[in-house]
């Protein structure tokens, strides 16, 4: 590789130096001494001041002195009060016989999440996610209560993913909240999540969730050994693990999906695909992800299969005229002038009259110009967006075009492709790069350069993989069972089977007499 | 099932190829290619002359379309074209050239040093219409006025393209012209353009070219050639005008259901051509007061159009074999179709014996309507 950055790191080198005060850190252990346990927490936590100390003494017997650790802010107050303080201080039976850890854990404290620790990286751990660790005299085990309780934004309809028609919630940034919505969704003892902490400093949690039964165990397998492979100190989106865990780390191309929709997410499981869901993220990842799946839209499930089929076909027609527009309107007015109609060749000469750059010239400053106005109206703070608009559709548009600077053909071109580029929204950096390669070999070699840059491009798609799944799966099949979900989207009652090689543990979609799907 | 849906997607591919890999190397900008229409090639001294209809297309947002007539002189074609590069700046842009007329006088000579040229070149369209100029210059044709369209090569295109609704010229591209020549079963026609100078000085088409291998040897007019298409199978539209007990009918041709039969027959060692026309005709027009949709009046009216068109068809025919001698009716190739023992043995005096070829027609007219009118216009009482 020529290019330093696009190396893939060595591992291990950087592991043990990025550790190293933490490993003498958690040297200390808990001894039978209270004072000695609330030191070492003290010690760990010196300089953070949302630290909060608060010793406890039962107030018939003081000799029943505990302490409570946590961080002020990420713990329920209400919780901590009702469930911890107040049994403990008004307790009635406690005293210095039986204050043992266990009767606190079983008879005193109201909490339904309690769990007994020893290992002070556990206990720092809790305490760093909202938990309360008890700490009692006289025992060198303490307790982890769950009192998780932040603020976090309520359940709405994600913007990225609009649809009409189908369920409007959508993921937020906790974890809990995100795995209830979908195990709302798959009522069944099959949906398994195994945890899973990413990030040497931020210890983000990260769910994998699959169905038993159904999920490909070798890709589950595949993935697990690629997560623990994972070696960065921070991962605050599912964006980083997609990119440090895929197939192909040169390719514009995502081999792993990611959704904000529950629904999308069950509808994948159910699939047999795999899902994992980030704490602090609303976007979930679901895995093997082959290159239809850009072209899927979870409404097309809910409504009439023919207005799917329809809106499927425009998209990916609307990819290949994304891609293809610029591209063959250059090779077809410079090169090949006897393909075009006399009269449409008529008026592109007469539109091209006194403009003073060649075609292609005038097609990257235009699709340039437009590129910036997307990401001018993406970025806009809301009260000065007017100005973008005014900009780029009067003077871009219209005042270029007077000037002679620009032909108009040429802003049709542009907007043609600027508009279908925005039907498939998640394939925008790819198609961003394909249409430029395939610009500039149409300008070198015309029809015949366009061509070499589609085959290029195909052969880069057939030859990558997603978790062992071909990309282009189904693209190369006449089965009509294997096109079912491709090109178009067939009737439910024609699903009846998972698709190939992602379902292959259980390939019947219905339920069988003797429980949920037969082998 | 899939063996089918293989193939019909692989042939879709190798189809779908001839539109991309076509084409020349070179990045020119449109607006930099002197874009030609049609041309004219007219003979001087000598010296070729090739005047070719150039669209001068002017001003962006209100575009104007100026055709000029540039011509070059040479001693041959390319030469004469190359010329032109003196006089226009740019170099000529062929490849939507739509027509390709040829002077006379060029025609008598011999057509194929011109007409190698515009079949060797890549730019030039195999497509193209071919034209004969009589009387005038090619070059005038291309000149003058044109009256429904700014360019006036796509509107002699346009002429040649009706007339299916006419049929008083015959059609030919380059290709197809070029095909005929190299056929020593058939002979070529071509399509004649001429000036009329009746009211408004404008051009119009003429009847037929006949040829006699490359070298023009005479002239069908207007009624000839509906007659010869007739002969030909190529009658697709069209009037015929029947005079009838002094009433005059225009009697329409409807593609559907008209068309014409040739067969050989050999017997005895004689061959004989035998034409099949069936032709299916409305009333257009009617002079006089004279109901023809009557049973026996209009038995009357296809008997006597009946016999006229195959005495006509009969006379042309015979005109073009005594005159010319040329076999522009096709029956060579259909006797080499249909009876390839009997052509090998004519193949070598095909000449001599095509002019004693004996030609029977039989025309068989049905009138299915009769337009909106199902009775002529009552006068009086």
């Amino acid at each position: 590789m020529w290019f330093p950055m696009l190396r893939r790191p060595i591992k291990d080198k950087a592991n043990t130096t990025n550790n190293s005060h933490k490993s003498n850190m958690y040297d200390k252990k808990l001894n039978k001494k209270l004072q000695h346990n609330i030191k070492v927490f003290k010690d760990i936590f010196y300089q953070d001041e949302t630290m909060v100390i608060r010793p406890l003494e039962n107030q018939i017997d003081n000799s029943v002195r505990c302490c409570l650790v946590f961080l002020n802010g990420i713990v329920n107050d209400e919780i901590v009060n009702e469930t911890i303080i107040e049994p403990i201080v008004k307790n009635q039976f406690l005293n210095y016989q039986n204050n043992t850890i266990d009767t606190l854990r079983s008879q005193v404290i109201l909490s339904n999440n309690i769990e007994k620790v020893s290992d002070i990286e556990q206990l720092v751990e809790a305490i760093l996610n909202g938990d309360t660790v008890l700490l009692l005299e006289g025992s060198d085990e303490a307790l982890i209560i769950s009192s998780k309780g932040w603020q976090t934004r309520s359940v709405d309809q994600p913007p990225s993913e609009i649809i009409l028609r189908g369920p409007r919630e959508g993921f937020t940034e906790s974890l809990v909240t995100n795995l209830t919505q979908i195990r709302r969704r798959l009522k069944t003892p099959d949906l398994k999540f195994t945890f899973r902490t990413l990030g040497a400093r931020t210890r983000t949690k990260a769910a994998i969730c699959y169905l038993d039964g159904l999920v490909n165990e070798k890709i589950l397998q595949e993935l697990l050994k690629r997560l623990n492979d994972i070696n960065i100190d921070g991962i605050l989106d599912t964006g980083y693990i997609q990119e440090l865990i895929k197939d192909a780390p040169h390719s514009p191309f995502q081999t792993i999906g990611s959704t904000e929709r529950p629904d999308i997410v069950a509808a994948n499981l159910l699939e047999g695909r795999i899902a994992l869901v980030l704490d602090g993220t609303p976007f979930a990842l679901t895995l093997p992800f082959v290159f239809i799946e850009h072209f899927q839209v979870n409404e097309d499930y809910y409504n009439n299969f023919f207005y799917s089929s329809i809106n499927r076909l425009i998209r990916l027609l609307g990819f290949i005229i994304t891609i293809s527009a610029p591209a063959v309107y250059v090779a077809l007015s410079t090169y090949h002038q006897e393909l075009i109609p006399s009269p449409l060749l008529l008026s592109i000469s007469a539109a091209r009259y006194g403009v003073p750059f060649p075609t292609i010239v005038e097609t990257l400053l235009l699709l340039f110009v437009f590129e910036v106005l997307r990401e001018a109206g993406l970025r806009i703070i809301p009260n000065i967006g007017q100005t973008t608009s005014t900009v780029g559709a009067l003077v871009l548009g219209q005042a270029a075009v007077e000037a002679s600077i620009v032909s108009a053909p040429i802003i049709i071109i542009v907007a043609i492709t600027g508009i279908t580029d925005l039907l498939i929204p998640n394939l925008k950096g790819a198609s961003i790069i394909i249409r430029s390669v395939l610009l500039l070999l149409s300008a070198f070699l015309g029809l015949y350069g366009y061509i070499f840059g589609i085959l290029l491009w195909l052969i880069h798609l057939f030859g990558m993989r997603s978790f062992g799944i071909p990309y282009m799966l189904n693209f190369n099949s006449f089965n009509p069972q294997d096109l079912k979900d491709t090109f178009i989207r067939a009737p439910w009652w024609y699903m009846q089977y998972r698709p190939k090689f992602i379902g292959s543990n259980n390939y019947n979609r219905k339920a069988n007499s003797k429980g949920i799907g037969g082998k | 099932m899939k063996r089918i849906l293989k193939i019909s997607l692989l042939s879709s591919i190798i189809f779908l190829n001839l539109f991309f890999i076509s084409g020349c190397w070179n990045y020119r900008e449109i607006d930099q290619l002197a874009i030609v229409a049609g041309s004219a090639i007219d003979k001087e001294d000598d010296k070729y002359l090739v005047s070719a209809e150039i669209v001068n297309v002017t001003g962006g947002k209100e575009a104007k379309v100026s055709p000029k007539v540039v011509t070059g002189i040479g001693d041959t074609i390319f030469d004469a074209i190359r010329n032109t590069i003196k006089i226009s700046g740019k170099p000529l842009y062929w490849a939507h050239s739509e027509i390709l007329i040829i002077s006379e006088e060029i025609a008598r000579e011999g057509i194929v040093d011109v007409i190698d040229m515009f079949t060797r070149h890549p730019e030039t369209r195999m497509s193209s219409n071919l034209l004969i100029s009589k009387n005038k210059k090619a070059k005038e044709i291309l000149e003058q006025q044109s009256i429904t369209t700014e360019i006036q090569s796509s509107e002699i295109n346009r002429m040649l393209m009706s007339q299916k609704l006419l049929s008083k010229a015959p059609v030919l591209a380059v290709y197809q012209f070029v095909d005929t020549l190299a056929d020593n079963t058939r002979s070529a026609v071509l399509p004649t353009i001429d000036i009329t100078e009746n009211h408004d000085k404008s051009d119009e088409l003429y009847g037929t070219a006949v040829f006699k291998k490359d070298k023009l040897s005479g002239f069908l007019n207007e009624e000839d050639t509906k007659y010869f298409l007739f002969a030909i199978d190529k009658v697709r539209g069209g009037l015929l005008i029947q005079e009838v007990s002094d009433d005059k009918v225009s009697l329409e041709i409807f593609a559907d259901k008209t068309y014409t039969k040739v067969k050989p027959i050999y017997t005895n060692g004689k061959l004989k051509m035998k034409l099949d026309v069936f032709v299916n005709l409305s009333i257009g027009e009617l002079e006089g007061i004279k109901n023809y949709m009557n049973e026996p009046e209009r038995k009357k009216l296809i008997k006597v159009a009946e016999k006229s068109l195959e005495d006509n068809i009969k006379r042309v025919i015979k005109r073009v074999q005594n005159e010319y001698g040329s076999d522009i009716f096709e029956f060579g190739r259909i006797v080499q179709d249909e009876r390839p023992d009997v052509w090998r043995k004519m193949e070598n005096d095909w000449e001599e014996i095509y002019k004693d070829l004996d030609v029977k027609v039989k025309a068989e007219i049905s009138i299915k309507n009769s337009s909106l009118l199902l009775k002529p216009i009552k006068i009086g009482g």
